[in-house]
């Protein structure tokens, strides 16, 4: 059908604009939000000269590392150096395709969203590999295995808490998911899930107190090391990213989307989702690091046998729902 | 859509090209996850929509990259590989004997007419999968605990002094 292909790659590349500008716009935002919240939390005022309530910071800051000068290490793999930000940005930066923000308000309404979601996260890891053989630095060498082993580890914990939303609302399509939970939000029914999704989510991202592949006080910075500019920008980008499209697909699948009295959709999805970001901005600011050991043996001995035991009370669940006539 | 698929079809075939041919490792393992993506998207030109998001799921996000962690845990001598041996006569008698066999059990295989493709949908595999083809389904799941539990032993045994 060569007569609809101008429409085809019209929709393709409105769609990855709507994307980019949707993740800049929200990165630069969350970026101000986390050092403000930060800022109150260690009881300090955080950033307030640039723009009204200093909310033009982070966007000097993005200017000042869009105009820095460009590093490659001498000893890099040039190639690999330069695609693996891109990579990891890609991974996180698609997750944003699935996430409804109203019955017909999503990108691509995918009959497979969630495990969409799941596989694009998978991606990044392959990101933090390459930037961490790349740079030709133990640190980053480092950071890059402990961000893979992190990840090949959390991500099991992560899938069966899915399944038990899968199970619920017999659909893996995002929307549908959000339908289903017109008559009660997934966390009242799913609370274990819940918890695994958003504790397995938070070490997928990297984020604290998983945030162990960057640990400043032992790697310099991780298989960031050495980035600079444009390029450590954009691992930036993908970090708050990811922030946000975990928070958003929590909203989605466990606290209702879109759905809420009086407000629109969108509305509701934001504000759902920005709760989700302050508990995980608090968390930074209130828990401590683990130990990698520590941490692995927390998904693989505690995590996981939770998870299973989530899928089996789910099926329970499922068959009580049906008796008392319900589902 | 055909242009799409031929792109990605060619994307997979010369990604797996470069899994042989790249002397370093790394880069060959990393080619080795960009032909599985591009295959993916070979399967959603397709309407396998479900296919797709698991090829990514198990074969990218998983497969690949522990072949990729597993490289970099390797010293860096070994880093590139040798790509040339003194046993090319074998190889090349081996490589068209494996042609032969394969071709002689394709060529007279008489394909169906591409039709309207039909969209899977997850719902209807996972049915197929509990009902019809539960045996298979069910002996490959145990197959996969036994490995797993054997994975778990030699690894265990390794630790004993």
């Amino acid at each position: 059908m060569p007569a609809g292909w101008p429409r085809v790659i019209l929709y393709a590349s409105l769609a990855s604009l709507v994307v980019l500008g949707l993740v800049s716009g929200i990165v630069l935002f969350l970026v101000y939000l986390e050092r403000r919240v930060l800022g109150r939390l260690q009881a300090r005022i955080g950033p307030n000269r640039v723009g009204p309530w200093g909310l033009l910071q982070t966007t000097a800051d993005a200017l000042k590392l869009l105009t820095k000068e460009d590093i490659v290490p001498a000893e890099a793999d040039r190639i690999l150096f330069v695609l693996a930000p891109l990579v990891v940005f890609f991974g996180a930066a698609m997750a944003f395709a699935v996430v409804p923000a109203g019955p017909r308000l999503v990108l691509v309404d995918l009959g497979v969203g969630v495990l969409f979601v799941v596989g694009m996260g998978s991606l990044a890891m392959l990101g933090y590999l390459m930037a961490g053989w790349a740079s030709h630095s133990k640190y980053s060498l480092l950071g890059g295995m402990r961000a893979v082993a992190q990840l090949v580890s959390y991500e099991l914990p992560l899938t069966l808490a899915l399944l038990g939303v899968v199970i619920l609302s017999g659909s893996l399509a995002a929307t549908r998911i959000v339908e289903v939970q017109r008559h009660g939000w997934f966390i009242l029914l799913q609370p274990l899930g819940f918890f695994i999704y958003f504790t397995a989510g938070l070490a997928e991202i990297n984020r604290s107190p998983f945030d162990l592949p960057e640990g400043e006080s032992e790697l310099v910075g991780g298989y960031h090391t050495e980035y600079s500019g444009m390029r450590w920008a954009l691992f930036f980008l993908a970090e708050y990213a990811g922030v946000f499209s975990l928070s958003a697909l929590a909203a989605t699948l466990y606290l209702g989307g879109w759905l809420g009295p009086w407000l629109p959709g969108p509305v509701w999805l934001l504000l759902k989702t920005f709760a989700l970001v302050f508990a995980i901005i608090w968390l930074r600011g209130t828990w401590l690091r683990p130990r990698l050991d520590q941490l692995l043996s927390f998904s693989w001995k505690f995590l996981l046998p939770l998870s299973l035991v989530n899928l089996a009370f789910t099926a329970a669940e499922v068959y009580f729902l049906r008796w008392l006539g319900v589902a | 859509m055909t242009a799409v698929f031929w792109f990605l079809a060619g994307v997979t075939v010369l990604a797996a090209a470069g899994v042989m041919a790249l002397p370093n490792v790394f880069h060959a393992s990393l080619c080795f996850a960009l032909s599985f993506f591009a295959l993916a998207g070979v399967y959603l030109t397709l309407g396998a929509e479900f296919l797709a998001a698991i090829q990514i799921l198990i074969y990218t996000g998983a497969i690949a990259v522990i072949i990729a962690f597993a490289v970099m845990l390797t010293p860096p001598a070994i880093g590139h590989s040798n790509l040339s041996n003194r046993q090319r006569l074998w190889a090349g008698a081996v490589a068209l004997l494996a042609l032969g066999l394969l071709a002689g059990g394709l060529v007279p295989v008489r394909w169906p007419e591409p039709g309207p493709l039909r969209a899977t949908s997850a719902a209807s595999l996972g049915e197929l999968m509990l009902t019809r083809y539960v045996v298979p389904f069910e002996v490959a799941g145990f197959i996969l605990l036994v490995a797993l539990i054997a994975a778990i032993t030699v690894a265990k045994g390794a630790l004993k002094p």
